[in-house]
């Protein structure tokens, strides 16, 4: 009897497994069935030649190429990489000649993908992939749903049928796979890079050991130097105040009060505030629109950065006030509400001799577009005065190299701890190998451009100073590259 | 009926053990990596950090070597004797307040297989990064010198690292195919544990 009960019990824990392992495997295989559902074919159009002038789309392009020659030979640019670009967009469009499966991965596929010889773009913070599919030509919308943002995008020799899309906004990472084979000049295009003078990076892993594929400047052949800056409007220029007053006011400048403040602030205001100028002795300028809910029609993104690109062209222009070119670029949108009704916000960037500048508060230009109209536009630029020349007491020479970054890290990461220990409660330890090695672990960008120190007194000369940038999770840490000082941190919103 | 029960007992275990597999997969534990690691550990005060490993496939190399307590040592490069174009390549050591520069090294013959190509003495601080960025490097065999010093400038011990320059298309080809990329949750054995989750809860 007892021998019955024990095969009764054997049988039932066999089937209880087989049962089990039977609804493993078919899950495993229906996973990897289900991905190949999301494939679809599109329609191929042609990118629209540009336009004179700036346009909403000449945004929609990356503002950064980071390069894997292979070999651990890199390099990041920040212009001069058109052609990689272009061979990209045609590769990309010409993939949904065929099917194609568009299939989420892991941050470690997209390491993975990136140490091979490869390319990859950096876009503006949360562009809709929607908007970027439409500058590129490719009609089909499914994809839309699925990638919601691209905020960067890869190529990389060790899957060249695949492009790879992250969506910052969402922290999520694509691949989407062509079944036509590609046959591209993505790679080509990096042979003639190769050939070009340009400086080498390294990955923090291979500087200094703690891992972390973000790359660093190890040697910057191009010496940056210490610049003074010009504001671009004074507020004692009454000429060219009431020439920009007029171009926001229009035919109702007649109808304006101006009200100029002890302080030197100029203020324009129509009716009781519907719209507002302010423009103040340090040189911002500011301009508030109240929301029209009664004329408010929804905008897609594209149409809205068209019409913010178009109203700062002809609200002083993509160059400062005197006509110096600015090299602007996207850096961030935001989707905004106002009064319930949607929107966004843009916030631009500008480089001088190449370099990002970076500001203590604020952005060069930030504006917001609810419907169809601008309800918000600040701008605050500089022009390019003087190099400032360094004069070394011992050898006489006139410039001053700038730090590198390694350096300016070794020395500072006890600052970068303090800021997350105090702000945030981490507890580091007191091994000052891995406190370095966890700190440099957090850093996921770095940059060098120029910061604009604010002045002490209204008098005293704008200095745009060479600075180091190190972005973590949750701050930007800036340093003088001349002299390895903190220049403060801003918190990431 | 017990040949059966026996069948499916062992078809039973034997989908476990592939699954198990199939997860363990994509663990990633490169003996092969660990090794090369155990390799580079130097004992005390200074390791090297790059290059990481013996065979590099480019005309590019950084090296980089941590110091972690108040060292003197003179650093070395050399080429082995069968090693041709090596006056075009460029060695840009770079300037650190951690490590300071106390002298270059114009000779140093102790190998007589490898001709010397570079060198300087260094003092440093209790924590700091040597750095040098080799660029042209020409393919072949290499091996580069840490000497560390005593008070007295005398050689105390001495750690070398051989590596191999080859040219960038002797590299073998990776290629991941579309199976290989995870689908997130990334790592399969965290999608079989959620799975289990789902079923029996946490």
């Amino acid at each position: 009897m007892q021998i019955i009960i024990r095969k009764e019990k054997i049988k039932t824990i066999s089937i209880v497994v087989l049962v089990f392992t039977t609804i493993l495997l078919l899950y495993f295989l229906w996973n990897a069935r289900s991905e190949k559902k999301n494939y679809f074919n599109f329609n191929i159009t042609n990118v629209e030649e540009k336009e004179e002038g700036i346009k909403g789309k000449d945004f929609l392009e990356p503002f950064r190429l980071r390069v894997n020659f292979g070999g651990n030979k890199y390099t990041v640019l920040y212009s001069g990489f058109d052609n990689v670009w272009y061979s990209f967009i045609d590769a990309y469009r010409s993939a949904f000649d065929g099917e194609i499966f568009v299939k989420e991965i892991s941050k470690g596929n997209w390491d993975e993908i990136l140490k091979g010889r490869s390319v990859k773009f950096d876009l503006g913070n949360n562009i809709p992939y929607a908007a970027m599919r439409e500058v590129m030509g490719i009609n089909n919308t499914i994809a839309d749903e699925v990638i919601g943002n691209y905020s960067a995008a890869a190529y990389s020799e060790v899957s060249p049928d695949s492009f790879f899309i992250y969506d910052k906004k969402k922290d999520k990472y694509f691949m989407i796979v062509s079944e036509k084979k590609q046959n591209n000049e993505i790679l080509n295009e990096l042979d003639e890079l190769e050939k070009r003078d340009f400086d080498i990076y390294d990955t923090i892993t291979a500087l200094f050991g703690a891992q972390n594929d973000i790359l660093i400047p190890t040697v910057l052949k191009n010496n940056i130097q210490k610049i003074s800056g010009d504001q671009e409007i004074q507020v004692f220029e009454q000429e060219k105040i009431k020439v920009l007053a007029e171009r926001f006011f229009g035919d109702n400048f007649d109808f304006i009060r101006k009200i100029e403040e002890t302080n030197g602030t100029v203020i324009y205001m129509y009716g009781y505030g519907q719209k507002m100028l302010l423009i103040d002795r340090k040189g911002f300028i500011e301009y508030k629109e109240v929301l029209n809910t009664d004329r408010y029609t929804a905008v897609n993104y594209t149409d809205a950065l068209e019409i913010a690109v178009s109203f700062v062209t002809q609200h002083g222009s993509w160059k400062t006030l005197n006509g110096t070119n600015i090299y602007p670029y996207l850096k961030e949108s935001v989707n905004i509400e106002e009064a319930n009704r949607k929107g966004y916000k843009f916030t631009f960037g500008y480089r001088i001799n190449g370099y990002p500048v970076y500001y203590q508060e604020g952005e060069a230009i930030e504006i917001k577009v609810v419907g169809n109209q601008i309800t918000y536009y600040k701008r605050y630029l500089l022009n390019q005065k003087d190099t400032l020349q360094y004069f070394s007491n011992d050898s006489g020479d006139s410039t001053r190299n700038i730090l590198s970054a390694k350096n300016i890290l070794t020395n500072n990461y006890e600052y970068i701890k303090e800021k997350y220990v105090q702000e945030n409660g981490y507890n580091f330890g007191n091994n000052k190998e891995e406190v370095f090695n966890r700190i440099v672990s957090m850093i996921n960008m770095v940059d060098v451009g120029y910061f604009s120190l604010d002045r002490k007194k209204p008098d005293e000369e704008i200095q745009l100073i060479p600075a180091w940038i190190f972005m973590t999770d949750k701050y930007v840490f800036l340093f003088n590259a001349q002299t390895g000082e903190s220049l403060g941190s801003k918190p990431i919103r | 009926m017990r040949k059966l029960i026996t069948l499916a007992l062992i078809i039973a275990l034997v989908c476990s053990f592939t699954l198990i597999g199939y997860a363990g997969s994509d663990l990633n534990i490169d003996v092969n990596n660990i090794s090369d690691k155990i390799k580079n550990i130097s004992p005390a005060s200074i390791e090297i950090i790059n290059p990481a490993t013996d065979i590099i496939y480019s005309d590019y190399l950084l090296i980089s070597i941590k110091i972690k307590e108040q060292k003197s040592f003179k650093f070395s490069l050399y080429a082995h004797n069968d090693v041709n174009g090596t006056k075009n390549i460029n060695v840009y050591p770079i300037t650190s307040s951690g490590a300071i520069k106390i002298e270059t090294i114009e000779k140093n013959d102790t190998m007589s297989d490898y001709t010397y190509l570079y060198g300087e003495t260094i003092n440093t601080t209790d924590f700091a990064f040597y750095t040098l960025q080799l660029e042209k490097l020409v393919p072949g065999k290499y091996k580069m010198s840490i000497e560390e010093l005593d008070s007295e400038g005398k050689v105390t011990r001495t750690i070398y690292k051989d590596f191999e320059i080859k040219d960038k298309s002797e590299q073998p080809k990776e290629v991941i195919s579309y199976d290989n990329f995870n689908e997130k949750p990334s790592n399969k054995l965290q999608t079989i544990q959620n799975f289990i989750k789902s079923i029996f809860g946490n």
